[in-house]
């Protein structure tokens, strides 16, 4: 009896890494924290040692007690997230040890690295009852400030810091032909407004819900497109400002499949079995002669409905980490990463606006109905 | 009307020192406590000269050059590196990259010499550049 029950917890645990539902937190936020822990874990990510803090009384921390809690302390907090139901622990660990490597260490200062430790602490303290407004208050405050900041600063509206970024510091060969089109400073003052704007956007569009989908494409675009052209991810930024876009959208508690044949069900199956992906219902329909899915009243189908099935499964990301895990460093390595996170967005990005145009085609009917009457 | 008992009974045990009424939690007083300290903060870095924890990433771009000589000796690129625990750049060459703020390597030179090189105090040199314009100078102990 004993052993069966230690069999099952250990299962249990196994498992724990590809569920979505059965933690103290919302979905959305379990998979942005466990993704971010993926990626701690592949690039061996570590908080910051203390050096010269920013408040004096880090000195305090003897070095080997803090080499160790920030080595041994983290790694149990990633376990706790992965493996464990205890995901809050977890990431409030993770969060406050990030937080306070950053405290610890003036000449390390990061956004990156501060919006990392947030990301976590952030989502140890929403929960299913207040939800994840924090978390989103969270992200718009970062493009909220950036842009404050951005506005505030000659360069940025003059074309100084893009003369400054891509002909001193990165001698970019193909921004410098770029600008040699244009008159003298032209493209780096249109460069510098251009971001200043879209940071403005993204802070309205993220704010209401329903053009979540627009910033989200804005974003994408947006962020991707600095990744691609300075070949530079910003160390987990990209990859952390990616993910915060899912705690925008509502993951399905469940979806009903749909199936048109016997090989399509049989398939569906082992593809869900694969992914453990429990949390969803198969339907075997032989009326129909398409894949789909229906969620929050909305039908989708085929490529998108299998899409945004293996999106809202949490094993995807597992297995995705494994091809590039080796090759992650080095020119290649970094596409391959944008690449593979481009295409696991891409789906909710066709779903949200295949939602976006039927919604319009819908208002489109009614007010050619309304115009007939 | 007999699982109206039972209704309250779970309600009640849902309101602990944790759990508030109307939905409120000791997490979400946490966090917004957090989030106004945070966006104080951001509001008192447009008044002061560091931006630390202001979320102004590549807000300029500085390039700077520092020079330091402790007791009549110049220290290589990386012993500066090493003497002031700065993360990014100087791993080679004495120039290094200022994304934020100058203003932040200023005081972190300031903090580390006053608060642990009283003994072996340095002469520090900072020339810079903010986004390719004129540059400038600052000295340590000014």
């Amino acid at each position: 009896m004993a052993l069966s029950n230690v069999a099952r917890s250990v299962r249990y645990g196994l498992t724990q890494p590809f569920r979505l539902h059965n933690t103290a937190m919302p979905a959305e936020l379990v998979l942005i924290v466990r993704a971010m822990t993926i990626w701690i874990l592949l690039f061996n990510e570590l908080p910051f040692p203390v050096r010269v803090p920013i408040f004096e009384i880090l000195d305090a921390l003897p070095v080997m007690f803090w080499t160790y809690v920030r080595i041994y302390g983290l790694r149990f907090g990633l376990l706790l997230i992965l493996f464990t139901p205890f995901i809050r622990v977890g990431s409030a660990l993770v969060g406050s040890l990030f937080l306070l490597g950053l405290f610890g260490c003036m000449g390390c200062a990061s956004g990156a690295h501060t919006y990392l430790s947030f990301i976590f602490i952030m989502s140890a303290l929403s929960s299913h009852q207040s939800g994840k407004i924090l978390f989103k208050i969270q992200t718009i405050l970062v493009y909220f400030a950036a842009a404050l900041n951005k506005g505030t600063e000659i360069g940025w509206w003059d074309g100084g810091y893009f003369e400054a970024m891509m002909f001193d510091r990165y001698q970019h060969p193909f921004y410098m032909e770029i600008a040699k089109i244009f008159p003298p400073n032209r493209l780096s003052m249109f460069m510098g407004i251009f971001v200043l704007l879209i940071e403005a956007m993204m802070v309205i569009l993220l704010s209401r819900r329903i053009w979540v989908g627009y910033a989200m494409i804005l974003g994408i675009f947006f962020h991707t497109s600095i990744t691609v052209m300075m070949g530079i991810t910003f160390g987990p930024f990209w990859v952390q400002i990616m993910l915060s876009y899912i705690a925008f959208i509502e993951l399905p508690k469940q979806i009903d499949l749909s199936l048109s044949s016997k090989w399509y069900s049989d398939c569906c199956r082992k593809i869900l079995k694969l992914f453990r992906a429990e949390h969803y219902y198969l339907i075997v329909d032989d009326e129909e002669n398409t894949i789909s899915i229906s969620f929050d009243s909305k039908k989708y189908t085929n490529v998108t409905a299998v899409s945004f099935l293996l999106f809202t499964s949490m094993p995807i990301y597992y297995y995705l980490a494994i091809p590039f895990s080796g090759a992650m460093y080095g020119h290649t390595g970094r596409l391959i990463h944008i690449g593979i996170a481009f295409i696991l967005l891409l789906p909710i990005l066709i779903t949200l606006i295949r939602h976006k145009l039927a919604l319009w085609q819908q208002s489109d009917l009614l007010n050619r109905n309304l115009s007939l009457r | 009307m007999q699982d109206l008992p039972a209704i309250e009974a779970h309600q009640s045990a849902k309101m602990n020192w944790y759990n508030f009424p109307n939905g409120w939690n000791i997490g979400m007083f946490l966090g917004l406590i957090i989030l106004v300290i945070q966006i104080l903060n951001v509001t008192h870095c447009q008044f002061r000269a560091t931006s630390f924890f202001c979320w102004d990433p590549h807000n300029a771009m500085i390039r700077y050059e520092m020079t330091v000589t402790v007791a009549g000796s110049s220290l290589t690129p990386h012993e500066i590196r090493d003497r002031y625990g700065i993360a990014f750049g100087l791993d080679t060459t004495p120039v290094g990259w200022e994304h934020h703020n100058i203003h932040n390597i200023f005081h972190l030179v300031a903090v580390t010499e006053s608060r642990y090189h009283q003994t072996d105090p340095a002469s520090v040199t900072i020339r810079y550049s903010v986004n390719g314009g004129e540059e400038q100078l600052w000295h340590y102990p000014m």
